[in-house]
């Protein structure tokens, strides 16, 4: 059974940066921290798109649309950064060969 | 309360109070009890602050702040890590409900309309600058000013830094490099990027004079009506709590 730890880097192209830590443990996320220079209103949304995504199966499709459905779902404004930086770098730490 | 506009500062303090100020203000002001408020200030001992969703270890060098006794703070709002050099800088806060003075709902409009204001102390000094979306205020296409907002409990808290003065070497001893061999390079491309209101005016005016001039800018731009004032009983013992309790913390420091 596979576990590791993944970190990513995304810049987004004219704003701002997303980083994502993140542990897997099997097939699942275990525990991920999203950090950055962006900005989300309200603030607490960050922290729970975490909670959500943590216990999640590593699969892109399943990552790509949790997280866009977490946003769609929430009264929520994205400052320098998009739901698709999100999944970029969610998927980056989160896979095994992290490829730079 | 409404109508009139309160005037705090300027003033010097260490980080945490400056913070727990802010965030004092916010609350009250949310609950009606304290009125819309622009406060000007600057950082005793200097230091560094962290955006609300950043991660200090990547971001700063714990290290050499403890060296040099810079005090770190994370912040309520979001945004890059800013070096606050005690001489250097001077900071505003924008505490306004939510509705009130045409403040546009949309935050992007809203920084726009509250950096108006620092737009215009800046002319008010004889410094030429723009706002470029989505929070940063330039001079010849170098940065003077960066501003990060919050929005709480139906209040808009915005602040903001205005630089009059950099040690770039000494920035970027506090705040992480990637690569330690690119550390040169970055000063040299930071002094590209940035400038202070020392180098635009080949001199370099006062705090308390850059201060005056940016409240007159905030009077003018934004058509405000500004009386000196003081914190409430109430502002400052919640101040006092939310440094003792939030922002000197630990917790709160390393939150990421």
């Amino acid at each position: 059974m596979k576990s590791f730890q993944g970190i990513s880097e995304v810049k987004v192209p004219g704003g701002k940066l997303v980083r994502v830590k993140c542990a897997v443990e099997g097939d699942k996320i275990s525990k991920i921290q999203i950090t950055g220079d962006f900005f989300t209103h309200p603030e607490e949304t960050i922290q729970r798109l975490e909670e959500e995504l943590t216990g999640l199966e590593v699969d892109n499709e399943k990552i790509r649309s949790k997280v866009h459905e977490f946003f769609q779902r929430q009264e929520c404004v994205l400052i320098g950064v998009g739901p698709g930086d999100f999944i970029t770098a969610i998927l980056k730490a989160a896979s095994p060969q992290t490829p730079e | 309360m409404s109508g009139g506009w309160r005037l705090i500062g300027f003033e010097s303090n260490d980080a945490s109070t400056n913070m727990a100020v802010d965030e004092a203000i916010l609350i009250c002001r949310s609950k009606g009890e304290s009125p819309n408020t622009l406060r000007l200030y600057s950082w005793e001992p200097s230091a560094v602050s962290i955006g609300f969703f950043q991660s200090l270890q990547d971001e700063v060098d714990i290290e050499a702040c403890r060296k040099e006794g810079v005090d770190i703070v994370r912040r309520i709002t979001g945004g890059g890590a800013v070096y606050h050099d005690s001489e250097g800088e001077v900071t505003y806060s924008l505490i306004v409900a939510e509705g009130d003075h045409n403040i546009p709902k949309d935050i992007l409009s809203s920084y726009r309309i509250i950096c108006s204001g620092i737009v215009k102390g800046l002319e008010l000094l004889g410094v030429k600058a723009t706002f470029q979306p989505v929070n940063d205020i330039l001079v010849n296409g170098r940065k003077i000013s960066g501003n990060a907002q919050t929005r709480r409990m139906g209040v808009i808290l915005q602040h903001g830094t205005v630089l009059v003065d950099a040690d770039l070497n000494r920035m970027f001893r506090l705040l992480k490099v990637s690569d330690e061999k690119i550390r040169d390079k970055m000063i040299k491309s930071a002094e590209e990027r940035v400038t202070t209101i020392r180098r635009e005016l080949s001199s370099k005016p006062s705090l308390q004079e850059v201060a005056s001039k940016i409240k007159m800018g905030f009077e003018q731009a934004l058509n405000l009506n500004l009386t000196p004032g003081r914190l409430t009983e109430e502002e400052f013992r919640l101040a006092t709590k939310l440094k003792r309790e939030k922002y000197s913390s630990l917790e709160w420091i390393f939150r990421r």
